[in-house]
């Protein structure tokens, strides 16, 4: 039986940039920075809050290889990897959902750091929300649960 | 859902917990890192365990384990290491290395050699291998 969710990707198009986002503008601690020496950089990062799920910071362009070892296809490698940044880009993505205790303040905070919200705090039936992006267009809900 | 954290106190807890992290080395008091996040050091405690899921004490030993384990994975010498983490005594490093990961710095460091070689430490971190394999094509 499945008990825990230990990892969740992220697709970014440049990992210094997301490293800079995360931790600097979003407050979140690096788990783990390691470059291997084919050149595949393993970057996590989580809340502070947070020891159990890490968030890997994915760049875009990795998958085609294991897409053809697995027998599918993958013989467009750069287009679909211009293909994913672009729909990036677009806000096609919206990876999650983070929690606060104070929606407003956070936001305040955030937007003062230079973070694009795509939709300022709003009253909804279960908190507070607000939405924003990252550089690369992965959006986020900002929830403030409502039985906080 | 868990109940969140009043901001103001995550904050400030997250303040003392940087501290201990920064100054993973030396020999930090909780006393310091509670007044770091201006609280008494029974709520420091109390608080942190109930936030990150550990005591402040587990914490610092797990950050100085794992830091001990990715320098040990990169042929540091074990004294080296024992004393760079900020233990005083190879005695108490090795006792609680082995607690920690089940065998001694020295039978850490030879299993790592032995397994993967004296040029891939970055294996222990575990990286699984489908995302290098996604990237790399190796399989």
């Amino acid at each position: 039986m499945i008990q825990k969710m230990s990892h969740a990707t992220i697709y970014v198009t440049d990992q210094d940039q997301a490293k800079d986002f995360y931790v600097n503008k979003l407050g979140f601690e690096v788990k783990v920075d390691q470059s291997l020496p084919t050149g595949f950089r393993w970057l996590t990062v989580a809340p502070k809050g947070q020891s159990e799920l890490e968030i890997i910071l994915m760049k875009v362009g990795s998958g085609g290889e294991f897409v053809k070892m697995k027998g599918g296809s993958a013989d467009n490698g750069a287009k679909d990897a211009e293909t994913v940044a672009a729909l990036l880009k677009k806000g096609m993505f919206g990876p999650g959902a983070f929690n606060t205790a104070d929606c407003r303040k956070t936001f305040e905070e955030l937007k003062a750091k230079g973070v694009e919200f795509v939709s300022e705090p709003k009253a909804q039936f279960y908190g507070v929300e607000a939405v924003f992006k990252d550089p690369f267009g992965n959006w986020f809900s900002l929830t403030q649960p409502k039985n906080y | 859902m868990p109940q969140l954290l009043h901001d103001d106190t995550f904050r400030r807890l997250c303040r003392g917990r940087d501290l201990l992290v920064a100054e993973y080395r030396s020999r930090v008091l909780l006393e310091h890192a509670a007044r770091e996040a201006c609280l008494s050091e029974f709520h420091f405690h109390r608080l942190f365990r109930n936030t990150f899921g550990e005591t402040p004490h587990d914490f610092l030993t797990r950050l100085r384990m794992d830091r001990a384990r990715q320098m040990l994975a990169s042929e540091r010498p074990v004294t080296e290491v024992c004393f760079e983490i900020g233990y005083e005594s190879l005695g108490s490093f090795s006792t609680k290395f082995r607690a920690q990961f089940g065998r001694s710095p020295v039978e850490f460091q030879r299993e790592v050699r032995r397994i993967f070689g004296y040029h891939a430490p970055w294996r222990v971190l575990m990286v699984p291998g489908c995302f290098v394999q996604a990237w790399t094509g190796i399989e």
